[in-house]
């Protein structure tokens, strides 16, 4: 009897070892499978939805333009006059009410890196709406609904020639609006120039991940000015950043928060201090923060 | 008290059209049994309206509207049967990898309160963060549970809290440049960020 169950009991444990082992063969699977950014073979985002997305995808970067940005967060309200027609795909903006900003900053704007309405669909829903005028413009309203809660929302309003998105509304996945981007004017200048992107040569940062959220993938990385890597999911981005702390600090910690832009920063026992910096809800930032190692932590 | 997370994940299917017969009956029963699971479903309503029409919507009546739009994706799902069922296993199975689990509490939609949507994560005393909507940059997180007495644990959070506020203004521009060719816009990540000269 004694023999029967334990040939029993030894048959069942066998049983739930392979059962437990093909879970995780699945699971490993599926977190492979979702850890790039792969072109789905069967897109299921319809024609006419996909059109409106790809329009949009880089539009800003093919045209130049000059205008009026509102940027809100919350009763905090800003206007940015913009020109993209710079040189060498620079770009000038001017913070109109900032009393200390009269100079005008000049930044670089690189050609946006190739996605599309399929290969963003895994992660966000698309939906096509009403159409409204922003800017004295005709627009159509594209919704995109994040399928996890790893990621923002938006609601954007894009220009019916351009593809250019006027409006930005970012919310979190319960609806709640983080921040606001408006164009008061907006005028098309022409045709942006093509811009010759040479890919610099940089020392690869001394940590890694040991996973990533589903859909991000790192698209840059570098040194200066401490070690970091960028990761996007072709929508949402973010930037970890890793410096030395003082020994005398113990582990912690801390955000600070401004519109849909957050940064994170964990204070690790090996002595690391980790920022996650970007348009991600903190629970991305903490499972970065969580993946990170270090030489010391592997 | 929260709502479950199998809801969730069956309310989030529903919402995304992917959900299975069981789903649907899930979330009915919830919704009609469980107040809390209601009032989160009104949120995802409300947060799938905004995105919808850029207005937060006054209310939403729950009770019926929210019958007849399940009736309707119940009618929908009949015909695909197990293959929205692996959908949402799948999205509940990569749910469990990530350990990323719906957490909402709180506030109203139209309250001023910007709710910091937080998942659980295994890290000790770390719980999601409510900020005040347009509030200085600084949001407080809840002290971990380190060793240490109170008082050395409420200096180290607002250490930390002051470290991130810092980290914001030093690598914003950085983190502007090098996102800004991931974004439709690449001038909107320089417009949220502060300048050098502020």
């Amino acid at each position: 009897m004694a023999t029967q169950i334990n040939a029993l009991a030894h048959r069942y444990s066998a049983a739930l070892y392979s059962c437990t082992y093909a879970i995780c063969v699945v699971m490993l699977a599926l977190f492979v499978n979702h850890s790039s950014v792969a072109q789905p073979s069967n897109c299921s985002v319809s024609d006419d939805i996909q059109l409106q997305v790809n329009r949009m995808l880089g539009a800003a970067s093919r045209i130049d333009y000059r205008g009026t940005l509102l940027v809100e967060y919350g009763k905090d309200r800003e206007f940015i006059a913009v020109n993209s027609a710079q040189a060498q795909g620079e770009a000038s903006l001017l913070r109109l009410n900032k009393a200390s900003a009269q100079a005008v900053e000049t930044v670089r704007i690189l050609p946006m890196d190739p996605h599309s309405a399929c290969s963003l669909s895994p992660f966000y829903a698309f939906s096509v709406d009403m159409e409204q005028r922003v800017a004295g413009r005709s627009t159509v309203r594209l919704a995109v609904r994040p399928r996890d809660t790893l990621r923002l929302g938006y609601a954007m309003d894009i220009d019916a020639q351009t593809g250019v998105p006027l409006r930005v509304v970012t919310v979190t996945p319960e609806g709640q609006v983080l921040e606001r981007f408006e164009f008061a004017q907006f005028e098309v200048l022409g045709p942006a120039q093509q811009v010759i992107v040479e890919k610099s040569t940089v020392g690869a940062p001394d940590f890694t991940f040991a996973a990533l959220p589903p859909g991000f993938q790192v698209v840059a990385e570098g040194n200066e000015p401490t070690p970091h890597r960028v990761l996007s999911d072709g929508l949402a981005s973010v930037s970890v950043f890793i410096e030395h702390q003082p020994q005398a600090l113990s582990a912690g910690e801390g955000v600070a928060l401004r519109g849909s832009t957050l940064a994170y920063t964990r204070g690790t026992p090996d002595h690391h201090l980790i920022t996650v910096m970007g348009e991600v809800p903190i629970t991305t930032a903490r499972l970065l923060a969580d993946a990170v190692r270090t030489p010391n932590n592997q | 008290m929260t709502v479950d997370g199998a809801i969730k994940e069956a309310m989030s299917a529903v919402m995304d059209g992917e959900a299975s017969e069981m789903d649907l009956a899930r979330v009915l029963k919830a919704i009609d049994c469980d107040h809390q699971a209601r009032d989160y479903w009104q949120r995802l309503q409300q947060g799938a309206s905004v995105l919808r029409t850029g207005q937060l919507p006054p209310s939403i009546d729950v009770s019926s509207q929210v019958m007849s739009e399940l009736a309707k994706s119940r009618a929908a799902h009949r015909s695909l049967g197990p293959v929205s069922s692996f959908a949402v296993a799948a999205s509940v199975t990569l749910a469990v990898v990530f350990g990323g689990q719906y957490f909402l509490e709180g506030g109203a939609v139209d309250t001023p309160v910007t709710q910091v949507p937080g998942g659980v994560m295994p890290i000790e005393g770390a719980m999601p963060v409510q900020a005040r909507f347009g509030a200085p940059p600084a949001v407080q997180l809840p002290a971990r549970q380190v060793p240490g007495t109170t008082p050395q644990r409420a200096i180290t959070s607002k250490v930390y809290e002051q470290l991130a506020k810092e980290r914001f203004e030093r690598f914003g521009i950085e983190h502007a440049q090098m996102t800004a060719a991931t974004q439709p816009n690449g001038l909107v990540p320089f417009a949220r960020v502060p300048s050098r000269s502020e």
